[in-house]
């Protein structure tokens, strides 16, 4: 059955096809979110978020070939309301937290790094790097001005480089 | 080493993640979960602004030619309930009608002929009219916990609604 196909039925409110939608694409979906939790239990905790705000809303969506970035639109929102939910309760250590999966061969975890980045800034570089957003897309999910995404990815990377600078010359 | 570059190597790291293996049960378990609001209907808000329209509609008719809306329009054209009273000799403004300015023609009127019918009022007309207007508060009222159950809109609204069918009614009735 294609996409669209699927879309439609989902839209008439059929669970099976919305599930069938997100599951054709679970790694696509998982290592976004996993991106923004970090540890597969609040990764997976994120989509469930996602695919209940898609059941509900799914009857909003106008053109069902947009179905997909607007799935991942809604995946980030749910993600970083969880992460900012997380951090009010619980602020970001200084250190590091320990990342589930081994980190590259350069020996930097650099999601972590990002993570410890302040939160708008932090939110432009994943959206940017991570989940392949322009900054014109990010200006409209951020709602500010194109000029202000700039600005903040600029003072990211600015910051990043100056947290691992010393990393990247051993 | 260029950080652009590093980012996007470790994105792409990142987006080769395997799922956990219970991944598609959480997810389904989720969804049976799932409740849809009621779908948007189109007669919906046209019904309950019809409805609302039909309560201000019979509020009006029920208060211009019943004899209780009237006896409210009438004691406010009259002036005071004291016009009447012995003491009114004491006030000089009542008891010089003619005193009463041009403007007020119409005061002076009831002023000089205080038994006079002006209303030719029909006295079942407020009681059907409180009626209808209470069948329909209902209707309306009913009509929104249907459509808006669970929002936060919905109590505000029901609020407003008791306050219109309270007067409403307070002016058919009273």
């Amino acid at each position: 059955m294609d996409c669209q196909q699927l879309v439609n039925q989902a839209r008439a409110g059929d669970k099976e096809a919305l599930l069938e939608l997100i599951l054709a694409r679970e790694k696509e979906f998982f290592g976004l979110s996993f991106v923004y939790m970090r540890n597969h239990h609040d990764a997976s905790d994120a989509l469930q978020d996602m695919i209940v705000t898609l059941y509900s809303q799914i009857h909003r969506l106008r053109n069902p070939d947009s179905f997909y970035p607007w799935a991942k639109q809604i995946l980030v929102r749910c993600c970083l309301s969880r992460l900012r939910k997380s951090n009010r309760e619980q602020p970001l250590p200084e250190q590091p937290v320990a990342s589930e999966t081994p980190a590259p061969e350069t020996g930097l975890d650099l999601l972590n790094e990002v993570h410890r980045l302040p939160e708008l800034q932090r939110d432009v570089l994943l959206l940017f790097y991570y989940n392949d957003r322009t900054l014109e897309e990010i200006s409209e999910i951020m709602d500010c001005p194109l000029g202000t995404v700039k600005s903040r990815l600029h003072q990211g990377l600015k910051k990043l480089k100056g947290r691992l600078g010393d990393e990247y010359r051993q | 080493m260029n950080i652009d570059n590093e980012l996007r190597r470790d994105a792409s790291r990142y987006r080769a993640q395997q799922p956990p293996a219970g991944l598609s049960d959480k997810l389904q378990r989720a969804l049976a979960r799932a409740s849809r609001p009621l779908p948007a209907r189109r007669w919906y808000f046209p019904s309950v602004a019809a409805l609302a329209a039909s309560m201000v509609l019979v509020l009006l008719v029920g208060a211009t030619w019943g004899g209780a809306g009237l006896g409210g329009l009438e004691s406010a054209v009259r002036g005071p309930a004291f016009y009447d009273d012995a003491d009114s000799e004491s006030c000089p403004f009542i008891t010089e009608p003619e005193t009463v300015t041009d403007g007020n023609e119409q005061q002076r009127q009831y002023a000089e002929e205080p038994d006079a019918d002006i209303s030719g009022a029909k006295p079942w007309i407020p009681a059907a009219a409180g009626g209808i207007f209470d069948l329909l508060a209902t209707l309306t009222g009913g009509l929104l916990c249907v459509g808006l159950w669970g929002r936060r809109v919905l109590l505000p609204l029901l609020l407003a609604l008791a306050g219109l069918t309270t007067v409403g009614l307070v002016v058919l009735l009273g």
